[in-house]
């Protein structure tokens, strides 16, 4: 049984036999048995070579054991394949499978080996670990942490008032939305308790691991996210048996009621992290002191928190203008199509990184007189309005794509035309497009990156220069880059993870592939 | 509209005190509606009043003209009213009417009136001597203001019909308020500097008017109680109210910063290109059209940058679709080890930043790659490899190059002329436009598409030495745009022959026929590359002038073929990332084939290559296309993070430009239009070939 499986996999890895010396089968079967323990035996030359040449080279002997364990097992499974195509002479009877074995086979260990060499052998994470802070959340920030009053890490005096506070209720917020959100999916809670606990372990030890070298007090952000994750888990239980419970169209108006609140939880980002002169003054005149006064300025955000706050803007501003002119397109009225579609055509005709400039260098001119705009809050416009023109694009599609007979009935009922518009195509039309609105949202994040270009201080722009700008780590240039490359594939993947669940979830994939919708 | 208007009222009549809490719910949006549009109207009116102040005051001392700001009258109303006229003209929305029935003036009076009021402020108001302090900011806002309340009101057709008046079906209170909107418009506007109070309230007085008539249009407008059309119609004109005043800041601030005091800010805006024609000052990697910095103007500049972007596009696109069909192909493959490696792939290119992605590849060659003086070389010295860049042993003579592949093109027609039969029902054509579609159809079956393809030939032969001169020198504009119309216009004849189906080949797939073709077909090709290859190669030649001093080692000039780091680094980057989208498009397009075409290949007994290059392929071409259209435009738009890696296209010159010259405004216009016409280039010839992919119906 075994066997046969492994014959199974062999053939479809290297390619059916064709040699006259293996019509039989207890032939070909010691045959196979011999390629692979030639294989094996390959590999393990190579692990003791490698592990060997790691640790002259100076890697720790866990790592040079993962290392030549990883390289040797690729450099088995690919002799093995050139191994058995050859003694069984595959090729002759299946070249295309065979050659794409082995040349898959050979890439996959040349791949591991070189890149597991660099991961784990050459490279110098301690770069961005030893500033993991600073690509967090920006220079201002971290000095925050370190120079207020009551800190020990002061070198002279501590100058700085701590502002950390107001990530705090965000971040509550966030875990609150997320737990939330998951909870109304109907999926395994068991998943999510996984996941999610992981991803709160793994935010507490980048938080508080190696307390020594940390340059600051790791227990209370380690308190604070444990806090959190209870938030999370608590409305993650909750939303999760009222749904249980609930008649669909509850646990609906509940899903809405989350989305409300990612649209709040963006907007009091922005009041929060420095409160506008309206908002100092209501809160005054309410008492409310932690608002009276002004925060951080948007010129001192920095590191991964402004990537987020920027690609929010792009979802939560982009949709609200992509639904605008998504409207306006479909309008009859020249009054709302004309202009409607020479804003999205113009936006669309040039590259981001063209309305990066614009924003930076003509929008002042243009906003000056009456919106005293900062880089970052102009970067929250532009890519809102960008997002916006291509979710206005998908929306489109989806609204073309509403059956006539929605819109008769909504009229027959006795609807407005804005009510019709709300409440009947915009549902429809969202329901279909959401995975492709889901597609330009990874766009748009993978588009933040783009921000070091007009030098806005965003974790790439950070880690990059890292290695120039931290002395003890001078020209480490490749390890942050990967690091940034891992940080924003790890966001992306997941919301492309989403999109696909969504998918399933709304019935839009048919059998077979191709897009029902 | 009478009918309306009646229902409207008596609708309000009819409704009693509001007493539920959805009315109370309204009453408070209302109030606060009304509190935010006061703010928002007065501020962005004030704004406008100032800068239509410090444009239309003529301060002339001496014959000069003392405010930098001023602008003619003319040009005001010319951009102003007109701004204006147009809005009101789309709102008005008669324009089919007017198309339609030219002659049924009744129906689009509305527009008439207003294009006749904007033509009369032409000869008026300058007649009229308003000051430029409080009636000028008066005339043109209050004019926005009274045309908005006009549209609003939905009347102008009938106040302006006679018979209207005679049959006495004019609303009289709906007529009252426009015409007395116009004419105390006019009459506040003649008399303003007289009354002191309004002088200094005349921003406040419209935008207390621009509040009452939303607020109240909308409360109306919110009982439904007219007709849908006219319903839409006023929607439209109360957001043209309400969207007035910030529309016209954008035009005034613009209009203002293109005469603003400080000399900066008018450089900045003014679109005029004549700096373009002077020397460029800084220096570019550019190849193969080579420019000098301060020689060379900055149109030369702006071209060379053109090639160089276009050139990374172009092999990224190809590059580009050849990695990702394999990838995506392989990704259906019966191979386990495979398959699971191409999804691996596209995972992680899909998901990577493009900018990161360049750097890391750029930082990545940088750090793997040898130094220079290593004098690290392949196959005794055909290919020096170094992070400065890589040299490889090319042809010595690209004359014989190109004279083979014409001489294999030539091979190629003579062939087909050999295996085409007649078609069952030819075609001719003899209109004059079909002159100009098949001009060589008198010549018959058997000749037309031969010629149809030496023309082909001989436009392409044109078309590129025509492009060499244009790619490697500054000249040749004119020249190479005709080889290009000529070549377009050989392959559109081409085209419409094949489509009246002329072209049709009889293929000998008979065991000796195939090999006939293929003995052919090698010898061909190993005689061509004989005689390529008889001109010589030129290796990359290593020189070393002084062995003393360091850093003396280069390549000679015109050997080998080089390609510089940063433009080898943007092609991986570009090609690695597009791939992997490409991949998904060809996996879908494959999947969503019937499975009864792969079956049918089967039992055809085809070969795995044969299947997916004789049926496969071509059936999932068709829905490809369009999606690949999207692709290639994106290579062509991302091919302007070429600034991450430091390779000067279009966009990184462009803006180097903008920092030393300060034009910010027509730069930024130049690049918006050269991107555009290249995915409009790109997307013209993908629909040619998706209308040749799918001009036979499945």
């Amino acid at each position: 049984m075994m066997a046969d499986r492994f014959l199974d996999f062999e053939q479809s890895v290297a390619g059916r036999p064709w040699a006259p010396w293996t019509k039989d089968s207890s032939t070909s079967m010691y045959l196979s048995f011999a390629c692979m323990a030639t294989a094996i035996a390959i590999g393990a030359g190579e692990f003791l070579d490698l592990e060997q040449q790691a640790t002259h080279e100076g890697a720790s002997s866990a790592y040079a054991a993962i290392w030549a364990a990883s390289s040797a097992l690729a450099l088995a499974l690919a002799s093995w394949v050139t191994i058995t195509a050859i003694a069984k002479l595959t090729p002759m009877k299946d070249a295309g499978t065979a050659v794409l074995g082995i040349v898959t086979a050979w890439i996959v260990f040349v791949t591991v080996k070189g890149f597991g060499h660099f991961v784990l052998v050459e490279a110098e994470w301690e770069v961005v670990w030893a500033n993991r802070v600073l690509v967090l959340i920006g220079q201002q920030m971290t000095e925050f942490m370190t120079q207020s009053p009551g800190s020990e890490f002061c070198i002279a005096e501590c100058y700085a008032t701590n502002q950390n506070w107001r990530f705090w209720p965000i971040i509550y917020l966030v875990f609150i939305m997320i737990g939330g959100a998951y909870g109304t999916t109907g999926d395994n809670p068991l998943k999510f308790v996984l996941g999610f606990g992981l991803a709160s372990a793994f935010l507490v030890w980048v938080a508080s691991a190696q307390p020594d070298v940390a340059n600051y007090h790791i227990e209370g952000p380690q308190s604070r996210l444990l806090f959190a994750t209870a938030l999370g888990y608590t409305t993650f239980g909750a939303s999760h048996y009222y749904c249980s419970i609930s008649e669909e169209y509850k646990a609906n108006r509940l899903r809405g009621y989350i989305a409300l609140l990612a649209v709040f939880t963006f907007f009091f980002t922005i009041v929060i992290m420095d409160p506008p002169v309206a908002v100092q003054k209501v809160a005054g005149a309410l008492g409310i002191e932690a608002l009276e006064t002004g925060g951080i300025k948007a010129s001192q955000w920095g590191g991964l928190f402004v990537n987020l706050l920027i690609a929010a803007a792009g979802c939560v501003l982009g949709f609200g203008i992509g639904i605008v002119l998504a409207f306006g397109r479909q309008s009859e009225l020249p009054f709302f199509k004309v202009p409607s579609v020479a804003v999205i055509e113009l936006v669309r005709s040039g590259p981001l990184i063209c309305w990066l400039y614009a924003a930076v260098f003509l929008m002042p001119d243009l906003i000056d007189p009456f919106y005293d705009a900062e880089d970052i809050m102009r970067m929250l416009i532009i890519f809102g309005l960008f997002g916006g023109c291509y979710i206005a694009e998908v929306l489109r599609g989806g609204l073309q794509a509403v059956d006539s007979g929605q819109k008769e009935a909504a009229i027959a009922l006795g609807l407005s035309p804005f009510q019709t518009k709300m409440r009947v195509e915009l549902p429809n039309a969202i329901r279909t497009t959401l995975p492709s609105i889901v597609s330009v949202f990874i766009g748009l994040w993978k588009d933040t990156t783009l921000l070091f270009i007009i030098n806005i201080l965003d974790f790439f722009k950070l880690a990059k220069d890292l290695p120039n700008t931290d002395l003890r780590f001078l020209g480490d240039f490749l390890e942050p880059l990967y690091v940034t490359a891992f940080v924003f594939w790890i966001f992306a993947f997941y919301l492309s993870r989403v999109s696909m669940k969504i998918e399933k979830g709304l019935g839009l994939v048919r059998e077979g592939g191709g897009e029902a919708a | 509209m009478g009918d309306a208007l009646d229902g409207r009222t008596s609708t309000l009549l009819a409704k009693k005190l509001p007493r539920t809490k959805a009315d109370f719910y309204n009453a408070a949006s209302l109030i606060l509606l009304s509190a935010f549009l006061w703010v928002y109207t007065n501020k962005f009116l004030g704004m406008n009043a100032e800068y239509i102040e410090a444009m239309s005051r003529d301060i002339t001392l001496n014959d000069t003209q003392m405010n930098p700001s001023f602008m003619e009258l003319s040009t005001l109303i010319m951009v102003i009213g007109g701004v204006n006229l147009i809005l009101f003209l789309l709102v008005q929305n008669e324009f089919s009417k007017a198309f339609n029935e030219p002659t049924g003036v009744k129906a689009y009076s509305a527009s008439l009136f207003a294009i006749t009021m904007f033509l009369l402020a032409f000869p008026v108001v300058p007649a009229l001597e308003l000051s430029p302090g409080t009636q000028m900011p008066f005339l043109f806002l209050g004019a926005g203001v009274v045309s908005g309340i006009l549209l609003l009101q939905n009347n102008l057709a009938q106040i302006l019909d006679p018979e209207a008046w005679r049959n006495k079906e004019v609303d009289m209170v709906g007529a009252g308020i426009s015409v007395g909107a116009i004419v105390g418009f006019l009459g506040i506007t003649m008399n303003l500097s007289m009354i002191p109070i309004l002088a200094q309230n005349s921003i406040a007085l419209l935008s207390a008017a621009i509040v009452v008539a939303v607020v109240a249009w909308s409360s109306i407008l919110s009982s439904e109680s007219a007709k849908p059309s006219i319903q839409a119609h006023r929607t439209t004109a109360l957001a043209f109210l309400g969207l007035f005043p910030i529309i016209t800041y954008f035009v005034l601030r613009v209009m203002y910063l293109q005469h603003h005091p400080d000399p900066v800010m008018t450089n900045r805006w003014l679109v005029d290109l004549d700096f373009m024609e002077l020397g460029n000052t800084f220096r570019i990697n550019s190849w193969p059209f080579e420019v000098e910095p301060t020689l060379d103007s900055r149109w030369l500049f702006y071209k060379a940058a053109i090639i160089n972007s276009a050139r990374a596009t172009l092999l990224s696109i190809v590059l580009c679709t050849i990695l990702g069909i394999i990838v995506g192909v392989t990704r259906l493959s019966s191979n386990k080890l495979a398959s699971t490696m191409a999804t691996v792939y596209v995972e992680v290119f899909r998901n990577l930043p493009l900018a990161v992605l360049l750097f890391l590849v750029a930082t990545q060659m940088g750090h793997q790659l040898p130094r220079f003086h290593d004098e690290a070389n392949l196959f005794d010295g055909a290919i020096y490899y170094s992070n400065q860049g890589t040299w490889f042993t090319t042809v010595a003579s690209y004359q014989a190059l190109f004279a083979a592949i014409v001489g294999l093109a030539l091979l190629r027609t003579a062939m087909r002329f050999r295996e085409r039969v007649e078609p069952r029902s030819p075609e001719s054509a003899f209109t004059p436009l079909g002159r100009i579609r098949r001009p060589f159809s008198p010549l018959g079956w058997k000749l037309e598409p031969v010629v149809c393809e030496l023309f082909v030939i001989a436009s392409g032969i044109y078309f590129v030495y025509v492009l060499h001169p244009f790619v490697s020198t500054p000249g040749g504009g004119t020249e190479a745009g005709l080889g290009l119309i000529l070549l377009v216009y050989s392959m559109y004849v081409f085209t419409c022959m094949d489509d009246d189906g002329m072209n049709i080949l009889e293929i000998d797939d008979s065991e000796e026929g195939l090999r006939m073709k293929f003995t052919i077909w090698v010898s061909a090709i190993a005689i061509a590359a004989g005689l390529v290859l008889s001109q010589g190669l030129s290796k990359p030649e290593y020189i070393k002038p002084n062995l003393l001093a360091k850093g003396t080692w280069d390549i000679a000039e015109g050997t080998g073929f080089e390609i510089t780091p940063a433009f080898a680094a943007l092609i991986i980057g570009l090609t690695l990332f597009t791939a992997s989208t490409v991949a998904e498009i060809v996996r879908g397009s494959i999947q969503s084939l019937p499975r009864g075409q792969v079956e049918a290949a089967i039992s055809l007994s085809l070969s795995p290559f044969q299947r997916l290059r004789l049926v496969i392929l071509p059936q999932a071409l068709r829905s490809m296309v369009p999606l690949l259209n999207n692709q290639y435009m994106n290579v062509w738009k991302n091919s302007s993070l070429a600034v991450v890696v430091a390779y000067s296209d279009i966009f990184y010159v462009v803006v180097i430009m903008m920092n030393n010259v300060g034009k910010l405004i027509p730069l930024f216009l130049l690049l918006l239009v050269t991107y555009q016409a290249g995915s409009l280039m790109i997307s013209a010839v993908m629909n040619w070939y998706n209308a040749r992919v799918t001009s036979v119906k499945i």
